[in-house]
């Protein structure tokens, strides 16, 4: 594919491990060797942007280094992931991203792996390694939030499965990032908490501090479920940048659960395996797609699920429910008008019995006065 | 049977006259010429003389007819004449023939630098294409750990 060489002119991101002394940008016009910027990005579009190379030419000299942070990387990032990329840059027009692209580069294609920290107990360490290919995805990313901080765009890679010294279980490292994290709700939870960063633990791709999510006590229950972990068998880590990390135990499967790709717990969304050509109900929000006529997708405010029930099941259970509702709310009226009314009620019968004490009473002063009219006339 | 010819004129104010069947083999002269706005002769203010010889040159090799047959093992030999060039001038070339879109002299040039730098380590890279180390040792040793996780 070619190229128009059009680019704007960005602000150099500065790595917080290493500075220059010297400043290292270079007018691009009329420069033709191969640090000319364009060159580069032709050449390397051309080799589907080679993630060994690119980190081989970022250390050639000052300048290859500085293109690389503020061009090449953030290029291969859109190259292998534009949707997710798209989503996490916004609209932020200068192109930057927080912690660098470098960093996010290097969350997309590289396992950290994991290290004994505070509440996860690993008796060897095991090395991080190069992946060459990872599934990032945000609806796994909502498992992870806290349900106050469901809002939050998390975008989060299946856990990658590294042998662990002794024991059945697997350990599990994944890793995530979020977008705009300086105006989440999970960094302001965090703030709110006063949760304290970490002294000895950093970020494995930007260095930067990181606050643990466990000693925050914000790890929801969804999150070992999502991961195939046992509650209370996972860490991890959030840092400044809104880069996560953590490690797991993953349980073992056994034979019958490999087999059986049902998942029956549907409270917080699962995966369920169907066969080809079973119907479906898909509830989400419907827009025209051009050419092809129309699509489904996840709306901004709503819900969005796939379901192999039929609708009308899905809404039966609820009319039930109204139904219910409804009379009860209509007996909670009745007896609300029966209650205020009484009081009316009392008041009407307490003002006849008066009016009836009166007349009696009248009638009998009346009678009296006749007895003793006549006794005198007697 | 005449056939049409074009004029070509470089940024450094040279004109060449080509034969129009060459010259389309550029998308973006095609273009032009579909749109009939060629009459004066067609600018190329992002190309200069010397490259825009190499490029008629490539474009009339690969104008490939009866009257110019040629085997694709031919070709092969030739690209590998053709490309024996001045590093800045391959450079160029990218950039002609990414702005007039000649597709197979584009993919021709970017794999030869590609084959440069692809695999190889950052003194080869340094030593092919003379470019200065100019880090401190410690700013390599952090730049080295910085890029070294593809590596593991």
């Amino acid at each position: 594919m070619l190229l128009e060489g059009r680019f704007s002119v960005v602000q150099m991101n500065t790595n917080r491990r290493l500075k220059f002394n010297q400043p290292s940008r270079l007018p691009n016009s009329g420069k033709s060797g191969i640090e000319n910027e364009r060159v580069l990005v032709l050449v390397f579009e051309s080799i589907s942007w080679d993630i060994h190379t690119l980190c081989t030419i970022a250390s050639l000299s000052r300048r290859f280094c500085a293109i690389a942070r503020r061009i090449l990387w953030r290029r291969l990032c859109v190259n292998r992931a534009p949707g997710m990329v798209a989503a996490l840059s916004g609209e932020d027009p200068s192109g930057r991203i927080d912690g660098g692209w470098h960093a996010l580069a290097k969350l997309m294609f590289f396992c950290g792996g994991g290290e004994s920290t505070r509440y996860f107990n690993l008796s060897q360490p095991t090395s991080g390694h190069f992946a060459c290919e990872s599934r990032f995805s945000k609806t796994s990313g909502r498992f992870f939030l806290p349900k106050n901080c469901r809002r939050d765009l998390l975008y989060m890679s299946d856990p990658c499965e590294h042998q662990a010294v002794g024991g059945d279980e697997h350990l599990g490292v994944f890793r995530g990032v979020f977008r705009e994290f300086m105006r989440s709700k999970t960094r302001e939870c965090l703030v709110r908490r006063q949760a304290a960063l970490e002294e000895k633990v950093r970020c494995p791709y930007c260095g930067g501090r990181v606050w643990s999510m466990t000693a925050a006590r914000l790890v929801p229950k969804s999150a070992a479920r999502r991961l195939g972990s046992r509650e209370g068998g996972l860490e991890f880590f959030v840092c400044v940048n809104g880069h996560l990390h953590g490690t797991c135990w993953l349980i073992p499967l056994s034979s019958e659960e490999e087999d059986n790709g049902e998942d029956d717990d549907n409270s917080d969304g699962s995966e369920l395996v169907l066969s080809i050509g079973t119907p479906v109900t898909v509830v989400g929000e419907v827009v025209k797609d051009g050419v092809r006529g129309f699509r489904i997708q996840n709306p901004e405010n709503g819900l969005f699920f796939v379901s192999p029930v039929p609708l009308d099941k899905i809404i039966f259970p609820l009319e039930k429910w109204s139904r219910r509702f409804k009379y009860v709310s209509i007996g909670l009226t009745v007896v609300g008008v029966i209650l205020i009314s009484k009081h009316v009620i009392e008041y009407i019968v307490e003002r006849r019995r008066g009016r009836l004490l009166r007349k009696r009473v009248a009638d009998a002063a009346a009678k009296r006065a006749e007895l003793v009219t006549g006794g005198i006339k007697l | 049977m005449s056939s049409k010819m074009i004029v070509l004129m470089s940024s450094d104010g040279q004109s060449f006259e080509v034969e129009e069947a060459v010259a389309i083999q550029s998308q973006t002269i095609a273009h032009m010429v579909e749109d009939d706005c060629v009459a004066d002769g067609i600018p190329l203010a992002n190309v200069e003389s010397k490259i825009l010889v190499k490029v008629i040159e490539y474009c009339k090799k690969y104008h490939v007819d009866e009257a110019n047959p040629i085997s694709e093992e031919d070709l092969n030999k030739w690209d590998e004449k053709f490309m024996d060039l001045e590093q800045s001038t391959i450079f160029e070339l990218i950039l002609a023939a990414n702005y007039l879109n000649i597709k197979s002299l584009f993919d021709l040039t970017c794999q030869t630098v590609a084959d440069m730098i692809k695999g190889k380590t950052p003194e080869e890279i340094r030593s092919t294409f003379n470019i200065e180390n100019d880090f401190t040792p410690e700013e390599e040793e952090a730049v080295r750990k910085e890029n070294q996780w593809a590596f593991e």
